[in-house]
């Protein structure tokens, strides 16, 4: 896109006149009587503008250029709000700032308006929308590929100390963002049954008969990359019904089944799935993945045949490149060989030769209960053609595997992607494996954990298929958006330059021991956890001091992520607070926030557990202040924006081996926060970019915890009988200290932990966890020295920006320079 | 459900007057495509150019048509819009039934097997 040459006045009236044009003609509202939410759908509408000339200035460059297009799929993309990114990317802040001023309206007021778009869950989700601002800021043709749910992940609510799910109708008032492309609309069928006939030359030619019809109609959301150079987009599909379909049956009179037909056929893209779900037998998600798959690769097929011929499909993987975020789009390998061969005649060999070209698969748990695998009677009831050729595939590739390792039947049997037994299954991990030319871990010691102990067959059959790209995460959002005070002094010291090259953050290094510098740094701090102060009074009604430490836990609430570990280390302070008087080096906060799964149940009682264990703290006046518990109801990517810059202390305290990444220890790192931590994920990274002494680490090891499980040997019995520590913490959890109007409420984590083996081995960690927390609480009673090192943790963390991450994709595994 | 047909020298060209072929009509379309068959067209070439949706049902339809045209006659299909040809190949149909871009096409391919 090229920017229009125009002065600030100038941007500026142009703009007053497009948001008065905009809530006139596009709303019919008065500008006189704009509320936040019309003014929000007016500046943004006014902005689309913008965005919508970026993308087709792009679009026409890439094909001028015959750019090699990649395709990011993914069931999730977390995009959070747009408006801020946008305005920021654009360069627009100050002009958006100035115009709605001169109309009477504050656009931090109307910024708070958008709701966010939550189509994701977590990490998974927010890393494929940090991957499209790098995209696009690098100037790269990459696109995402989703799915438009009608209703992201639930708000949470939290009453009497348990969570309560509500839906989030976050599209209620129509996005303004958004643009439909019915035009581009496609079918997708489902169902039916194979019939094998013959073809016109006598050759087995099966026939997908009996099928019903889905219909997806895309939506585009613009994606500015930073400097507004490049807008690429991200598109989502809605399920509809077919409209002629459901006409014809209006017409023959029976409106109830048309509304029938067409409420089920739009059920496909209704709603998110909360992860850790069983979706074992979940037909609905099972026709989600194969929809968002269907409907990218013909939009794929549209787009290559305009551009290069429909008689160039034999070099499709020269101009393609497909990366499956996790097994959700697995079907991607299925769909693209029956596209190959069932329509576009190829041999079977050459459209493997291209579907393995054109595919790369990201890895992104080693949780077996996570690895998708689907029955394979569901299967074939879904997706009979697919099955089929999934058979196929798997028959080809079980004789080279018994070509390498004769006789075999171990190995044959781990790396089917049949699972035999009483039910098959389809197991969707193995078979992105096989059909892909890149397999990626999200971090080193992921990476490493998935060819030694989640697929090592196929590290041995492939070893030259495995490698590790290690997430990241875009500073525009997360720290020139979320810490405009910290991005303000940063560029005022080293630049701008580090906003698209977050290397140069490393010039920071000689202020480290400037007084006026660090005096600044932590001016910044302080006001950013006043800020958080005033959000926590908000939503909890709970005073907290901004000069106390801010011990920050904000993830998804998961056991292996042990929120619980670190209640366990509240408790224990709390005890010795009141009742042997000690005094804390340091007053402290700690702040959580996160969703549980609906169905997770453990995970809705650890935060019943929080809330309890808030409300005795922050009540108890023996306290004195000196310990404060809250936890923040609703996470989502806008409240961390606003407590990431805010945080001291960033909990990343996953039992090792377990957390793929983590993405949000990057963030709190970038921000300033110091990391208490195990060696988990890209902790181990994070560790060896800011050194031993910027960082608090503690606990087993990954390998220590695989030998224990594997030895049977850890007793947690153990910790609780022989440290009188632990034993208090233990006894006051089992007792009615936290639900005196309850009691035994939370008897059951005293005996999963004692007594049940204790799986994620907080007993073992906690008394390092104690020890470690200890450290941090005197190192930040000396700001000078904590200073410091959070100075130290922004300077050295040019690694972790997503456009590292990208830049490594796009040479190691999409070929795109 | 309205067709239009006429006779050709080298076969019966039978067009649908629809712009759908789907679970309602495909029963018609059947018995419609199966008198014809019986009044002796063996040779048939289907016209579908105002055809824009055709579902499962209108593909088993016309599918059933071949089956009864065996094992002497033939069906020929032409004029098929994108979105409908691409259920042809979709389904792997087109590999059953020969398709041509129009009418003269057909005729040609009719009269030279």
């Amino acid at each position: 896109m090229s920017p229009k040459i125009m002065n600030p006045e100038q941007k500026r009236s142009d703009l007053i006149n497009s948001i008065r044009h905009n809530a006139r003609y596009g709303m019919g509202i008065g500008d006189d009587q704009l509320s936040n939410q019309e003014a929000f759908q007016a500046v943004a509408r006014s902005l689309r503008e913008t965005l919508i000339d970026g993308m087709l200035d792009t679009e026409a460059r890439y094909t001028r250029q015959g750019s090699k297009r990649l395709y990011y799929l993914s069931m999730e993309f977390l995009m959070g709000r747009a408006l801020g990114n946008g305005l920021y990317n654009l360069g627009l802040l100050e002009v958006c700032r100035g115009a709605l001023m001169d109309m009477g309206i504050d656009l931090e007021e109307i910024r708070q308006a958008e709701p966010d778009a939550a189509l994701g869950n977590g990490g998974l989700g927010r890393l494929a929308a940090c991957f499209l601002d790098s995209l696009a800021t690098l100037g790269i043709a990459g696109y995402g590929y989703g799915l438009l749910y009608e209703f992201g992940l639930f708000r949470q609510e939290i009453r009497n100390g348990y969570q309560k799910e509500k839906p989030d109708h976050w599209n209620a008032l129509g996005s303004p963002w958004l643009i439909e492309r019915p035009e581009e609309a496609c079918i997708i069928p489902i169902y039916g049954r194979i019939e094998n006939g013959v073809d016109a030359d006598g050759g087995y030619n099966p026939m997908w008969m009996d099928w019903q019809v889905l219909i997806g109609v895309p939506s585009d959301l613009p994606i500015p990359g930073y400097g507004g150079h490049t807008v690429n987009f991200l598109r989502l599909y809605s399920a509809r019904s077919s409209q002629d379909f459901d006409m014809q049956i209006f017409n023959a009179g029976d409106y109830l089944r048309a509304v029938e037909q067409k409420i089920s056929s739009e059920t496909i893209s209704k709603i998110l799935y909360p992860a850790d779900t069983v979706q074992s037998g979940k037909e609905l998600r099972l026709l989600q993945e194969y929809f968002l798959v269907a409907c990218t690769l013909r939009d794929i097929f549209r787009r290559y045949k305009k551009e290069y011929g429909a008689n160039a499909i034999t070099e499709f993987s020269t101009k393609v490149a497909i990366q499956l975020n996790d097994t959700h789009p697995a079907l991607t390998v299925a769909e693209l060989m029956r596209t190959l061969v069932d329509e576009e005649h190829f041999e079977w060999d050459a459209a493997w030769e291209l579907t393995q070209a054109t595919l790369g698969y990201t890895n992104h748990t080693l949780l077996p209960e996570a690895l998708e695998k689907w029955a394979v009677p569901l299967f074939e009831k879904v997706l009979p053609r697919h099955l089929q050729i999934i058979y196929e595939i798997n028959r080809r590739f079980l004789e080279q595997v018994e070509v390498r390792w004769p006789n075999d039947t171990k190995k044959l049997a781990s790396m089917s992607i049949i699972e035999e037994g009483e039910t098959k299954y389809v197991r969707m991990a193995n078979l992105a494996i096989i059909g892909s030319h890149s397999v990626n871990g999200v971090a080193k010691l992921h990476s490493d954990l998935v060819t030694t102990n989640l697929v090592p067959d196929f590290y041995d059959f492939w070893p030259e298929k495995f490698n590790n790209k290690t997430n990241g995460v875009t500073p525009r959002r997360w720290l020139l958006k979320a810490n405009p005070g910290l991005a303000g002094l940063l560029s005022e010291t080293i630049g701008e330059g580090w906003i698209t090259d977050l290397d140069q953050l490393r010039g920071l290094e000689p202020y480290v021991d400037d007084s006026s510098f660090r005096a600044r740094f932590l001016d910044v701090k302080l006001n950013n956890k006043r800020l958080l102060s005033n959000t926590v009074w908000a939503t909890n009604r709970v005073r907290i001091d901004p000069l106390a430490l801010f011990d920050i836990q904000i993830k998804r609430m998961h056991e292996y992520k042990r929120q619980l570990l670190n209640l366990l280390h509240i408790v224990c302070l709390y005890l010795l607070i009141v009742e042997e008087g000690k005094q804390l080096p340091t007053p402290r906060v700690c702040i959580f926030a996160g969703k549980a799964a609906p169905g997770y149940w453990a995970a809705k009682q650890i935060i019943k557990l929080i809330n309890n264990v808030a409300q005795r703290v922050n009540n108890d006046p023996r306290v004195r202040d000196q310990l404060k518990v809250v936890f923040i109801p609703d996470y989502r990517v806008s409240l961390a924006e606003r407590i990431i810059p805010a945080a001291d202390l960033s909990e990343q305290i996953s039992t090792a081996g377990m957390e793929a990444s983590g993405t949000g220890n990057m963030k709190l790192a970038m921000n300033g926060a110091l990391t208490i931590g195990t060696l988990d994920g890209a902790n181990i990274e994070i560790l060896e970019e800011v050194g031993n002494d910027n960082i608090y680490i503690f606990g087993l090891k990954a390998e220590n915890i695989l030998e224990m499980r594997q030895h049977n040997s850890y007793r947690p019995e153990d910790y609780y009988l022989h440290s009188d520590r632990v034993k208090r913490v233990m006894d006051a959890i089992k007792g009615d200290l936290f639900c005196p109007g309850e009691p035994g409420l939370f008897e059951w984590i005293f005996n999963a932990l004692v007594h049940e083996g204790d799986y994620y081995f907080h007993l073992a960690d906690f008394n390092t966890y104690s020890n470690a927390q200890s450290l941090a609480a005197e190192d930040f009673s000396q700001p000078m020295l904590w200073s410091r090192k959070a100075i130290l943790n922004v300077a050295r963390m040019g690694k972790f920006s997503s456009d590292r991450t990208i830049r490594e994709y796009a040479q190691d595994i999409w070929g795109i320079s | 459900m309205k067709f239009d047909e006429r006779q050709e020298p080298e076969a019966m060209v039978v067009k649908p007057l629809e712009n759908r072929l789907d679970s309602y009509v495909a029963d018609e379309f059947k018995v419609y495509m199966k008198n014809i068959v019986q009044n002796g067209h063996l040779k048939i070439v289907l016209d579908l150019s105002d055809i824009d949706f055709v579902d499962s049902s209108g593909l088993g339809a016309i599918i059933a048509t071949t089956i009864a045209l065996r094992p002497q006659g033939q069906l020929i299909v032409c004029n098929a819009r994108d979105s409908v040809l691409a259920l042809f190949r979709l389904t792997r149909m087109d590999r059953v039934i020969p398709m041509k871009s129009d009418v003269q096409e057909a005729l040609r391919t009719m009269s030279s097997e």
